[in-house]
């Protein structure tokens, strides 16, 4: 409960409010939208789109710089014993955040029927773990840096490696496809452990002036 | 004399800077100023006293255990105000109390919330930090600070942003937290406006380009220094025993260590026990590489 408590304070109301509720509704808005037969495989699309982008985006407003070499330098965290654990678990939080959203996202859309993978289920989970996976990773690049046009140009790069990555998946045959969905759900694991660690590793060195 | 904290060797090099303290010691139980101009290093001591920097050589060792920054429970009993960054920017009032019952064991939000009303600080339910002026932001950060259960408070400029009746009720909330423990708090703080915080400093550390030039009990400073004032013709006279001079071309004023008073024998001069702030002044002026 306190480390659910301590990444809620993390993130400011309109954060919390884009992410829990503006994404999912924009999901539902856009699947109302589509629905039609001919986007059947572009409505994944449209939702790593949807998803990759936005997320990196307001992903600067929280964790700007991060990892960069000037750092994240709130001296306010610094001063507590509970710092450390705090700034950890607001970025695991956020992770984990962010693949809710997207499961929530995924869900609308097969629900509505408009994401139809021809692989049923596991289609879908690939669908789901190719569109964090790419936003993990993209996360991970963005948060070297405190530009918010360069980190525009990451999010480009992102979300069109997540369209290329769901293409891949909706490609893939149905006897594949669970393999495929082990496969990257190590590779967005290993992503977000290393987002964490790396991001606390560079905090750490916030404690020098060099 | 006991010390809150004390440290060694205390050293930290930039490329055009060298901090270099062979021996700091703050008394318990009384409220320290650090003084010192700009580039003089206070911010940097005070960044390594709190633990929000721990890159340099040397110990510094806290309370009567001797413990270091990191050891068990001692940033519970340090309180810290500084500049920049302190308070997300998007946090409230309320939120401010929020992280403060997480990151602090000894938060009393009773005390927070008693604090906030008497600092006149807009608690309205939107209100962001960001949205808040620099003066009420310090203000905020009193109210965290002193609303928790610690021994020491460092504080990093704390009447820099503040008008003068808030510094007047900032030396009000020094003396109430020092008296509240009879003995056993400490206050050390940074400041440039010497006037305003003379009456509640009782101990006053002078640092100029990264080392302590003078420091000592006000009280013990005032005997040690003197102000004279004298006329024109006894100027350049003058000029060589006393620490600093200024002049006009009816006379001339200037701060002078006690022991050479017997120097300025023979001339018609005036003494006077200096303000803390005229001592500080002096002692800034002939170690400061600004010219006058």
């Amino acid at each position: 409960m306190k480390k659910i408590r301590m990444y809620l304070l993390f993130t400011s109301w309109r954060y919390k409010l884009g992410m829990f509720l503006g994404l999912p509704a924009a999901a539902l808005a856009l699947g109302a939208l589509w629905r039609g037969s001919w986007a059947v495989m572009g409505y994944g699309n449209m939702l790593a789109i949807e998803l990759i982008f936005f997320e990196v985006l307001t992903d600067q407003a929280v964790f700007a710089g991060i990892q960069s070499k000037r750092g994240y330098k709130l001296d306010y965290l610094k001063t507590s014993p509970q710092g450390y654990n705090m700034l950890r678990w607001g970025l695991t939080g956020d992770l984990v955040r962010k693949l809710l959203t997207a499961s929530l996202c995924v869900s609308i859309c097969g629900g509505m029927g408009v994401l139809r993978e021809k692989s049923g289920f596991a289609g879908a989970v690939g669908v789901l773990l190719a569109i964090y996976f790419a936003e993990t990773l993209t996360l991970f690049i963005s948060r070297y840096t405190q530009s918010a046009i360069l980190c525009v140009w990451i999010a480009y790069g992102g979300l069109v490696f997540g369209v290329i990555l769901c293409n891949v998946i909706h490609m893939i045959p149905a006897r594949g496809i669970w393999l495929a969905d082990i496969l990257l759900a190590l590779a967005a694991t290993a992503v977000s452990v290393q987002a964490v660690r790396i991001a606390m590793k560079k905090w750490r060195r916030t404690y020098s002036d060099m | 004399m006991e010390y809150v904290l004390t440290g060694n060797d205390i050293k930290k090099k930039f490329k055009d800077f060298t901090l270099d303290i062979p021996q700091l010691q703050i008394p318990r139980g009384f409220a320290t100023a650090l003084i010192g101009e700009n580039g003089a290093g206070k911010t940097t001591l005070l960044n390594l006293l709190s633990g929000i920097r721990l890159d340099y050589q040397g110990q510094i060792r806290y309370f009567a255990e001797e413990a270091g920054i990191d050891d068990d429970g001692i940033r519970d009993r340090i309180g810290y105000t500084g500049p920049g960054n302190y308070h997300l920017s998007h946090w409230t009032v309320k939120q401010v109390e929020d992280a403060n019952k997480l990151f602090f064991a000894r938060f009393r939000p009773e005390d927070y919330r008693n604090l906030c009303r008497n600092l006149a600080i807009p608690m309205d339910a939107g209100k962001e930090v960001r949205n808040l002026s620099d003066g009420n932001r310090m203000k905020l950060m009193l109210a965290a600070v002193l609303s928790r259960d610690t021994e020491l408070l460092i504080l990093d400029e704390p009447a820099s942003p503040l008008d003068p009746l808030m510094r007047d009720k900032l030396c009000d909330m020094i003396r109430e937290y020092l008296a509240s423990r009879e003995g056993e708090r400490s206050v050390f703080f940074s400041t440039h406006n010497v006037a305003d915080m003379e009456n509640v400093t009782d101990y006053a550390i002078i640092m100029e380009q990264g080392q302590i030039v003078e420091q000592g009990f006000v009280e013990d400073l005032k005997e040690k220094y003197v102000l004279v004032k004298g006329d024109a013709q006894y100027t350049e006279q003058a000029g060589s025993i006393l620490v600093t001079q200024t002049r006009n071309r009816f006379g001339f004023e200037g701060v002078c260590l006690a022991d050479r008073l017997n120097e300025l024998a023979g001339m018609d001069i005036a003494v006077e026990t200096p303000t803390l702030s005229q001592v500080c002044v002096a002692v800034m002026k002939a170690h400061s590489q600004l010219r006058f």
